[in-house]
């Protein structure tokens, strides 16, 4: 759960302002999740949940790893 | 509630909470309303289209009987399937699972991967069919998107996505090999790759025909191209790992690039450099795949795959929102006489099967069957999660079709006709079509209103006010379907006040698909050199082409497919006869050719898992694909009318040139004459291969068929049980029982499922 979120669910503190600001960290998280935009995070978490002793990559080796992999591996977009 | 006593909360460690919910079949009293009223709505809409079909057909008929339908579908037919041949079991663990590194295999959450899912199946395909498919009227293509999406196109998908998932994530041409044996493997491979070949090619004459001679769509496009690069420059070394941040700037260039393009346009010295005809453009856009296909993946092709993103789900969804705000009236007839004696313009041939070939994606889409196998099943939480991934997310790119059919279906029909009549036609006896020849071509159609009364005659001006309006010199035989949906956008969108007028949306409307068909062309190039260097790879001598990378295999490689696309491609602009008349049933034929591979491997599973008495299932939309394609092919081969048939066209061709003509049909000099010639043969010969490599497939899988129900059933190559250790709900919406097992692991103080934070 994101702050954003939690201020949301809060009992009493349901303003306008709140409810909004957790609609769009919804939408933010959501477009983040579709695009792929997320990678890093999620690929820290699980080192960090499955090999909590190996070394974490900065964000710049992940993303040049990854469009490493995209050159060995393509993936097709349909017409 | 009494249904609770029949739910199983199953547990795969008995010191954590369940894994897997398994709720009984029935519909709870709410439930049963919810659909009772979905089903009125459907059947509103369908009568108001199909019986009514008042003077005054609304679009809002055709969202209620798209949506109404889809629901129902997938709550009642793909139910069907799920409980009758897949069995997904909860306790078993998916590859995302299983192999989860934190890259490409990976549990992710159901919604995000829908989103996900949809935007790598929807493409330019569900927004071309149905345009062109217009032309016999809105009513026997609405029938076949819908009902085609229901019983063969999401069956296809859904069912590839389950066994894929039950191996590994193994893509389609893998599973062809283990299921059908070595020859209907191998088939099926080359099928696939020449397949590809010509699914570029033809997207190449679609975008090509909205942007020759038309110096703002060729600015705004080009503009494309060093917005990707400074957005991969960006990501590389400036902000990396920032795609939402660099998305929305390349998108705000995107927008400058449109704005921009007008005044290029209208620039005296500008816009003649933007100012392209056909053939070049042809040899720029295969420059470019080739360029896309060596350049490295940061650089050019990640960048441009994000703002593709962007535009394709942020303009389907203003467009749907746009189509319900506005809700234009429909101006085509239900059925036109082009239905009935098949001598339409856009597309030549009877309603059976050609306009089940036109109308591919947004129907069936043997395409989706490679996205279905390989990408989405290594992202999968849990197996029933297959049913609203598969079957949902094509039931959207359906959506998609319907909206692009309504989008074509509310412009006037003098309009449409013109623009998708090829110049041969609407030019008269002209070499360049003007207002008054288009005039008197669509005057001569016997176009008639809704109610059946003749329209009356439309006056020149009409055209060209219609080409001011959008700020480009002419629309008349601006064919291939593109320039079409643009229009129709345009029309809709402009009536949205503040939202920008109709030159501006049409050519957004023309940027939007252009960026789609240039993605699909680049990872297409791409993905189809490396498929063709593998294949290369095993001939002895050759193995090094096997080693992606090695920068000489791929230059050759990639050059080998470019030109293979690229002499298509200009071949088709280049046709004298109009190129995608004649290329776009070779289009559909390939990508329902591509659709019968996918479900002879499902259709042989199921036989093979002894589920006989469920293969109607697969065994519907396999039997209507191949007799659809193997009637058109016989038609494209064989038939005397040489509107149709590839060799008679070409031997009428040849007995004109021979008795000493200069002209045949739209082709004016002995040159053209020669350039039909040879092109009839190359789209005669091509009908030839895909047909005889179908077949092989389908013997293939109907030997293996038959060995298996004399055995009895057979192993199929499925993985082995492992049981799952996470829990997600199986739809977008948790039911009853899975919210109570997702708050027992809240008060065990452990996450569900490793999707990293998501908003439950």
């Amino acid at each position: 759960m994101t702050a954003a979120s939690t201020r949301a669910h809060d009992g009493g503190m349901t303003s306008v302002l709140s409810h909004a600001q957790h609609y769009a960290g919804v939408l933010r998280w959501y477009w983040r999740g579709i695009t792929g935009a997320d990678a890093y995070e999620r690929y820290v978490d699980y080192l960090r949940r499955n090999h909590p002793d190996a070394p974490v990559p900065t964000v710049e080796q992940f993303w040049r790893d990854k469009y490493d992999d995209m050159e060995r591996n393509p993936k097709t977009r349909c017409c | 509630m009494s249904l609770d006593t029949d739910v199983q909360k199953i547990k795969t460690d008995p010191d954590r909470p369940p894994v897997a919910v398994v709720e009984p079949g029935g519909l709870s009293g709410r439930a049963k309303i919810g659909f009772l009223v979905l089903a009125v709505l459907a059947a509103i809409g369908w009568t108001m289209l199909a019986v009514v079909r008042g003077e005054h057909v609304s679009s809002m008929w055709f969202v209620l009987a798209a949506v109404g339908s889809y629901f129902i579908a997938l709550r009642f037919y793909a139910r069907l399937i799920e409980r009758k041949i897949l069995k997904p079991d909860d306790t078993r663990a998916t590859p995302a699972e299983l192999h989860d590194n934190g890259k490409d295999f990976m549990p992710t959450d159901r919604r995000v991967l829908f989103g996900h899912h949809f935007a790598a199946i929807s493409g330019a395909g569900p927004l071309v069919g149905p345009v062109l498919a217009s032309q016999m009227g809105y009513l026997p293509g609405t029938l076949w998107i819908i009902f085609g999406v229901i019983l063969a196109g999401a069956v296809q998908d859904y069912m590839v996505l389950h066994f894929s998932m039950r191996r590994n994530g193994r893509s389609l041409g893998q599973m062809a090999r283990e299921e059908l044996g070595p020859v209907g493997g191998w088939a099926a491979i080359v099928g696939v790759l020449t397949i590809m070949i010509i699914l570029i090619a033809v997207l190449g004459v679609v975008i090509i025909g909205a942007l020759a001679e038309s110096p703002w769509a060729v600015f705004s496009i080009a503009m494309t191209i060093p917005i990707a690069l400074l957005m991969g420059i960006y990501l590389r070394f400036l902000r990396p790992g920032q795609v939402s941040e660099v998305s929305l700037i390349g998108v705000a260039l995107l927008f400058l690039a449109i704005i921009g393009g007008k005044w290029v346009a209208d620039s005296a010295t500008l816009a003649p450099i933007f100012t392209l005809t056909k053939p070049t453009l042809a040899i720029y856009l295969a420059l470019y795949g080739f360029a896309a296909s060596v350049l490295p993946v940061w650089l050019l092709l990640a960048p441009r795959d994000y703002l593709s993103t962007f535009m394709k789900v942020g303009t389907i969804i203003a467009l749907a929102l746009g189509i319900l705000f506005v809700n234009p009236e429909i101006q085509m007839p239900a059925v036109t006489h082009f239905a009935i004696d098949g001598t339409g313009p856009a597309f030549a041939g009877q309603l059976f099967p050609f306009l089940f070939i036109t109308i591919a994606c947004g129907a069936i889409s043997g395409f989706h069957a490679l996205i279905s196998s390989g990408t989405t099943p290594k992202l999968i939480e849990k197996e029933s999660q297959a049913r609203i991934i598969g079957y949902g997310g094509m039931l959207t790119e359906s959506f998609v079709a319907i909206m692009a059919l309504v989008a074509a279906c509310i412009l006037d029909q003098h309009l449409y006709f013109a623009m998708n009549a090829p110049a041969g036609v609407t030019g008269g006896g002209a070499a360049v079509p003007t207002p008054e020849t288009a005039a008197a071509y669509t005057n001569g159609l016997n176009l008639v209103n809704q109610a059946g009364q003749p329209l009356p005659p439309v006056d020149p001006s009409m055209f060209s006010q219609a080409a001011a309006d959008i700020g480009e010199k002419s629309i008349i035989s601006r064919t291939g379907g593109a320039p079409t949906l643009a229009m129709g956008m345009a029309e809709v969108m402009h009536r949205i006040p503040l939202l920008g007028d109709k030159a501006f949306w049409y050519h957004f409307a023309v940027m939007f698909e252009a960026l789609f068909i240039l993605t699909t062309i680049d990872a297409g190039t791409r993905v189809a050199r490396f498929m063709f260097s593998d294949a290369i790879g095993n001939i002895p001598g050759m193995h090094r082409f096997k080693d992606a990378s090695w920068r000489v295999g791929a230059w050759v490689c990639s050059a080998i497919v470019v030109v293979a696309w690229g002499s298509i491609l200009y071949m088709g602009v280049t046709d004298p006869l109009g190129g995608i008349n004649m290329l776009f049933p070779l289009f559909g034929i390939a990508n329902q050719l591509l659709a019968g591979i996918a479900l002879c491997v499902i259709f042989t599973i199921t036989i093979k898992k002894g589920l006989v008495k469920w293969a109607w299932i697969p065994g519907i939309p396999l039997f209507f694909v191949l007799l659809v394609t193997m009637v058109a092919s016989f038609q494209k081969i064989f038939s005397s009318d040489p509107k149709i048939g590839y060799w008679t066209l070409r031997n009428a061709a040849i007995a004109a040139k021979e008795s000493g003509k200069t002209s045949f049909q739209a082709a004016k000099t002995p040159e053209q004459i020669d350039v039909v010639i040879r092109n009839t043969f190359v789209q005669g010969s091509l009908s030839i291969i895909y047909a005889v490599l179908v077949l092989i497939v389908f013997a293939a899988a109907m030997w293996m068929c038959a060995k298996s129900l004399r055995a009895g059933g057979m192993p199929t190559s499925e993985d082995e049980h492992v049981d799952s250790h996470i829990f997600a709900p199986r739809a977008f919406v948790a039911s009853a029982a899975e919210k109570e097992v997702l708050a027992e692991w809240k008060d065990a103080g452990l996450d569900p499922t490793p999707v990293g934070r998501t908003h439950q």
